[in-house]
């Protein structure tokens, strides 16, 4: 009995050394909306260089646009236009030769490109996602699947040398440069990560063979504007229709 | 006494204490009884504005002035807090005007106590990352990253003690895989290390061989991979490791209903938390430690108990030997 009561004070003994207990969390959590805290003046106040230096940089005037563009479905001369830029810029980063290039329909945040000055602010307001461009390699059944879910949404962005038929939400009578969708053919396509990596419904893409270029598509955009300024050209776009409903 | 005695009566101690006979929750008014609140963020991504009023679904929300009201706020209220922000600060498009100079100032304004990397914290590369540092006056927690070749070596903390209210909070981070995410050329030589192992590694010494309160954890890994449920996450972290509290998490860019509880490897409760993304929302923890030294009756018993179940299994294997 001895025993039994030395291992108990020995143990009692350790056990007042330190007793550590989490009696209970309370998690909280705070939005911070537009109307919902007042601004701190003096952080504001630090802010404030830094913005007025954003704003010049941001007034940068890219490039010129004679005519408006609007943004439409199932084809439009936004939409045109933009994924022409993405498919040229594509292959200037990439050696082998691209077939087309889409973009997601909601990618594009303006409704249309009023005539006049484009600004780097409106580039931003245009493409304000930090997307990078992917070139996939696209099995022609697999294009065949992206083009019907394109269908299923009546159109997206997509670039020249590519012509379908939407009927009754499905792609039909598609013709890659001219020549007619082959399901055994590997088209590379380049294609924003987001919708590489599944976004709007396009899971499929996910297992296919991707190739990064660690571009932005906003910089492509960019880019592309600056060029234009440089050879004292003006935003053009085709406006031939690549989506027939 | 003999052996077979000393089990059966520790055996009924055991059986008082799992019946529900001393209540496990201390009252709020015990004065041993300390609160700390832990603000944290992640995944900020450099919205130093609010999101523009554009018509989209965040307009309005986040921006760094008000954040900074708030933390002001609750630190008049509050006397222990800790504000924490697990990673991912800077943001590709702003790296390229200002090179995270704005993000990282401000973050020393609000008063933020340590930050973990996040995978986008590379985007100007480490050499970007590395110039802002002299802007920071709080420390960045990495404990899976080894820097030793890099312009980092030496730059970074692989955990920190806070002491608040007597109490010992211990801080470790886990950033995620950077190859196959950010390109070689931005984060160079750096080493990226299991991070299970260090972070069992870490916390043990923190709570064994720094005797901390509390430990945290800033983790980028991602709260969970549905697709991919082996992939090491915050919940594969919590499951598999031992000694942690508190997982602040980042990278899914996840908004929690709320906090997710779980069970370690040991049975003993792990809480992850996260909070979306762009500084939308400013997570607010009131943790009521009871770390006492006049342990109360119930603390003594469990406390004991536990001892004795070890003891248990060592006397088992003498007693069968």
């Amino acid at each position: 009995m001895k025993k039994y009561w030395f291992v108990i004070l020995i143990a009692f003994l350790f056990s007042c050394g330190k007793v550590y207990h989490v009696a209970e969390v309370k998690p909280r959590s705070y939005r911070i909306e537009k109307a919902s805290y007042p601004v701190d003046t003096k952080v504001a106040a630090k802010i404030e260089p830094y913005k007025l230096r954003l704003d010049g940089i941001m007034n940068e005037v890219l490039s010129y646009n004679d005519e408006e563009l609007t943004k439409g479905k199932p084809s439009s001369s936004l939409t045109n236009w933009f994924a022409d830029v993405l498919l040229t810029e594509t292959q200037k980063l990439v050696q082998d030769s691209v077939d087309f290039a889409i973009q997601n329909y909601g990618g594009i945040r303006i409704s249309s490109l009023p005539p006049g000055e484009v600004t780097l602010m409106k580039v931003y307001e245009m493409m304000p996602f930090d997307n990078t461009m992917y070139v996939l390699e696209l099995k022609g059944e697999t294009v065949q699947q992206l083009f019907d879910k394109i269908a299923e949404s009546e159109g997206w962005p997509i670039s020249r040398n590519v012509y379908f038929e939407l009927a009754f939400g499905k792609a039909k009578n598609i013709k890659i440069k001219g020549q007619p969708l082959s399901l055994d053919k590997i088209y590379r396509v380049a294609i924003p990560d987001y919708v590489a990596n599944g976004g709007d419904n396009m899971s499929f893409l996910r297992d296919c063979k991707v190739h990064d270029t660690h571009t932005l598509v906003r910089d492509m955009l960019v880019t592309h504007l600056r060029d234009l300024k440089a050879k004292g050209l003006h935003i053009i776009a085709d406006k031939t229709p690549r989506i027939i409903n | 006494m003999n052996r077979r005695n000393f089990i059966k009566n520790s055996a009924y101690a055991g059986l008082l204490l799992s019946t529900g006979a001393f209540p496990l929750h201390a009252a709020a008014s015990d004065p041993d009884i300390s609160r700390l609140t832990i603000l944290h963020t992640n995944d900020v991504h450099s919205r130093i504005e609010p999101f523009p009023m554009d018509g989209s679904r965040n307009q309005g929300l986040g921006g760094v002035a008000k954040r900074a009201t708030l933390i002001k706020r609750v630190r008049e209220e509050q006397k222990n807090v800790l504000l924490l922000d697990a990673g991912d600060f800077f943001r590709v498009r702003h790296i390229s005007i200002f090179g995270g100079e704005v993000e990282i100032k401000m973050m020393s304004e609000l008063g933020y106590d340590a930050a973990t990397i996040g995978n986008h914290d590379f985007d100007g590369g480490i050499d970007g990352l590395q110039r802002q540092l002299k802007h920071a006056n709080f420390p960045l927690i990495i404990s899976n990253y080894d820097f030793s070749d890099t312009i980092m070596h030496d730059q970074t903390k692989p955990y920190k003690i806070f002491k608040k209210a007597g109490k010992r909070i211990g801080v470790f981070g886990l950033g995620i895989e950077l190859n196959g995410l950010v390109p070689k050329a931005l984060y160079k030589e750096t080493v990226y290390l299991d991070p299970i192992d260090t972070a069992q590694k870490w916390a043990t010494f923190l709570r064994h061989e720094k005797n901390c309160d509390y430990v945290i954890c800033l983790s980028h890994l991602g709260y969970k991979y549905k697709n991919e449920p082996e992939k090491i996450s915050d919940v594969v972290l919590a499951k598999n490791t031992s000694e942690i509290d508190l997982i602040i998490g980042g990278h899914t860019h996840t908004f929690m209903r709320q906090p997710d509880r779980l069970q370690n490897k040991d049975g003993k409760p792990v809480i992850i938390n996260q909070v979306g993304w762009a500084g939308i929302i400013l997570a607010d923890w009131i943790s009521i430690l009871n770390v006492t030294k006049k342990a109360t009756v119930q603390h003594v018993l469990i406390s004991l108990w536990e001892k004795i179940h070890k003891c248990l299994y060592y006397q088992y294997l003498i007693y069968f030997i």
